[in-house]
């Protein structure tokens, strides 16, 4: 009898093994549709144009190199007015089953409103089995879907702009948002959400500033420059700067600042202390070795990131945003001022801020 | 008469009391909690603790007072014969009530999140079945059931909370904060109770401990409070730092949220935080095995030997538990359930009478304690 109540015990523990294991998702990697990247158009009626990118199942280890770069993606476009709209109508024209897990880039277009980018990233977010680490990005409609196609330098599954956001080297400035990221920022009091901004031409050196309505702050190069330095996100900057008709390239750019934010009614006064530092790359031959000459550099390389930084702030403040989160900050330190003033929510409050900016130059090389 | 049960280590006594409370609960944590305080959580945890912890003494110095027999036997000798099972009773129908509630969320928590296609009474009840075929066993195996376990599930805890350090955005946020008005704090402080939680199981099993090592079984007990106290304070830190107050009352499995952020570039494996998804399963179905032995233990017949009767009743309990977890209707309703009503009334039920049961036994074995 004892070998029958083992079996019994063998039996059961393997039925618990398969039950616990799930096995009514068990599914094929071939019968599944995972998605790499969404883009999402803008459009008033409230009806979006929706793009999911799946990648080619022919592509495999062997026949990489024989596909075309244009061959590597397949898109099905639809639209819909909400997220489980769109996975609808998308699972309609798919054979296999559609699948966000694995999604890597979450595209939409630059003329979408706050609310409508707010009610999209919260449709998103609420499902369990999303990839909530998933790139976010804005760029204009037109140039949507010639930025999606997939670039000659990657392989699917790898995507160039997954790449672009995750690859550490490839930013000056750290620009990549994270879907949970502006999820978390969305329903923070004293933040306006930032998303990069991709322009038409590709480029990424730009960020989109959600108010608490309307289509969004685009940054100049400039301003944003001004605000990655106020948030610490310069890694690793290149700047020119001209001095008496010579001109000088500093490098690897990069600091962080000390903030203090105070608040007494009226607006959010706000001190910050930068300290960058760089590399002195190019200079008029026989120059760069001189202390005097390396501490006017030093100078005027400074005033140059002030004067983004003030920009920036400028900009928030004519736009009546904070991208730079200071009245999160302040909320953050003192919970009890829950209650905004006057009916405005924290992030459109005014900023008083004052700079100081110390920039240290170092000034490598084989020549002086 | 049956044969005496063979007694545990101190050491096995530590890891059964800690997977006794939180293990199995700590997946709901913080979210009601930041709701109610916001950053002064801190204080509420720290209140729900210093409460566990006078419980754990008290129920230590009872079973000293009662020299240590069975817990059963204990409560009948301190009360009466029929009053001391009914409060045993009323308190063990307050716990199953509990862990039906807590054993439900999680059937939702991994619907949501890994398997939306799997019915959710299929893994309430493989969780319960596996459960019950722990704690059918004796004593000994179920002990060290927890410490083989146990120890791997805080190792891979850690691994995993350490991992999501570098998703930790607002240190700033999770700083303590002391302003916090009473009342908001005291009902916190409440719904923090729900993790501390479990069938007397402190005095259930001291008598079973065996009388050598260097730390007394009462002074292990409140290290086991002490220990699970450290987890959830980090637990806090790194709900409040990743996401802020903000967006944590809104969630309600905030931490699985957190861990599912992490992400690393390898090829093979990259939600390394999925980890945790094998941990907290072991870590249910060990925390349910340990409060079905216990229940069964203080209801049903004495301990020791192979016992039949025993093993059906450790079924039946088990079955109660899946049963209760499968008549929710929602998640809403659960919390509610939990956080509202079984939570507030096992905290109000523990409190009144294990210092009572305390105080009776003082009145009625004079002054001198018995020895052990």
């Amino acid at each position: 009898m004892r070998w029958r109540a083992r079996l019994a015990a063998v039996a059961g523990l393997l039925l618990s093994l398969v039950l616990l294991a799930g096995c009514w998702d068990q599914m094929g990697i071939s019968d599944r549709a995972a998605a790499l990247m969404v883009s999402v158009a803008w459009h008033p009626s409230g009806r979006l144009s929706w793009t999911f990118f799946f990648p080619n199942p022919t592509v495999t280890v062997n026949s990489q190199s024989q596909i075309k770069s244009t061959r590597q993606l397949y898109t099905v476009s639809v639209a819909a007015d909400s997220w489980a709209g769109a996975e609808r109508a998308a699972q309609r024209l798919l054979d296999r089953h559609l699948y966000l897990g694995q999604l890597k880039v979450l595209l939409w277009s630059s003329d979408m409103p706050a609310e409508a980018v707010a009610t999209l990233v919260d449709a998103y977010n609420r499902q369990g089995i999303t990839s909530k680490v998933a790139y976010v990005a804005a760029a204009p409609a037109r140039a949507l879907p010639h930025l999606l196609q997939a670039s000659p330098q990657e392989v699917v599954p790898r995507l160039k702009w997954e790449h672009v956001f995750s690859c550490g080297p490839c930013e000056a400035i750290r620009l990549s948002q994270p879907l949970w990221h502006v999820w978390v920022d969305v329903h923070t009091p004293g933040m306006s959400p930032v998303v990069p901004y991709i322009a038409a031409s590709g480029a990424l050196s730009q960020i989109a500033v959600y108010g608490r309505r309307g289509p969004p702050v685009i940054f100049t190069p400039q301003q944003t420059l001004g605000w990655a330095v106020l948030t610490d996100r310069v890694t690793r900057e290149v700047l020119s700067l001209t001095r008496g008709g010579a001109r000088y390239t500093v490098t690897g750019v990069r600091g962080h600042g000390a903030t203090r934010v105070a608040w007494t009614g009226g607006p959010i006064q706000v001190d910050v202390h930068v300290a960058m530092s760089g590399v002195l790359a190019q200079a008029p031959y026989g120059t760069a070795g001189r202390p005097r000459e390396v501490r006017a550099i030093e100078t005027a390389t400074a005033r140059l990131l002030l004067a983004d930084c003030q920009a920036a702030v400028r900009r928030a403040n004519a736009e009546h945003v904070d991208p730079f989160g200071y009245a999160r900050t302040l909320l953050f330190e003192h919970p009890q001022w829950a209650r905004a003033p006057r009916g405005s929510d924290w992030s459109d409050v005014a900023l008083r801020a004052g700079f100081a900016v110390s920039f240290n130059l170092t000034t490598p090389g084989v020549t002086s | 008469m049956t044969q005496p049960v063979e007694p545990i280590s101190s050491g096995q006594y530590l890891w059964v009391m800690m997977v006794s409370v939180v293990a199995g609960s700590v997946y709901l944590w913080p979210a009601y909690v930041v709701k109610l305080t916001g950053p002064g959580a801190y204080v509420s945890l720290l209140a729900a603790t210093a409460v566990a912890g006078g419980i754990t003494m008290l129920q230590v110095g009872w079973m000293r007072r009662m020299a240590y027999r069975s817990y059963p036997a204990a409560m009948q000798a301190t009360w009466s014969p029929w009053l001391g099972p009914v409060l045993t009773w009323i308190t063990m129908l307050l716990m199953l009530a509990l862990d039906a509630a807590i054993l439900y969320l999680y059937g939702e928590l991994l619907q949501t999140f890994f398997y939306p296609a799997t019915p959710s009474w299929v893994t309430v009840a493989t969780i319960g079945a596996l459960a019950v075929w722990i704690a059918i066993r004796s004593l000994t195996v179920v002990a060290r059931n927890v410490q083989f376990w146990f120890p791997l599930l805080l190792a891979s805890f850690v691994v995993v909370l350490a991992l999501s350090t570098g998703d930790m955005r607002f240190p700033l946020a999770a700083t303590p904060k002391w302003g916090v008005s009473m009342g908001s704090l005291a009902r916190a402080s409440v719904a923090t109770w729900f993790l501390y939680a479990n069938p007397c199981a402190t005095a259930a099993l001291l008598p079973h401990v065996r009388p050598t090592g260097r730390w007394s079984a009462g002074a292990v007990a409140l290290a086991a409070i002490a220990l699970q106290g450290v987890i959830l304070l980090a637990i806090l830190y790194a709900a409040l730092a990743t996401l802020g107050p903000a967006v944590i009352p809104d969630m309600t499995w905030p931490i699985i949220y957190i861990f599912s952020l992490i992400h690393i570039s390898s090829f093979f494996v990259q939600d390394i935080g999925m980890l945790i998804l094998i941990t907290w399963t072991i870590a249910i179905i060990l925390h349910l095995a340990v409060h079905s032995y216990v229940v069964a233990a203080n209801v049903g017949p004495p301990l020791g030997g192979h016992n039949p009767q025993r093993q059906y009743l450790v079924a039946g309990i088990g079955l109660a538990m899946v049963a209760g977890a499968l008549s929710v209707g929602s998640v809403a309703e659960a919390k509610v359930w939990l956080f509202q009503i079984l939570t507030p009334a096992d905290l109000a039920w523990t409190v009144a009478v294990v210092p009572a049961t305390a105080l009776m036994a003082w009145w009625r074995t004079g002054r001198a304690p018995a020895p052990r």
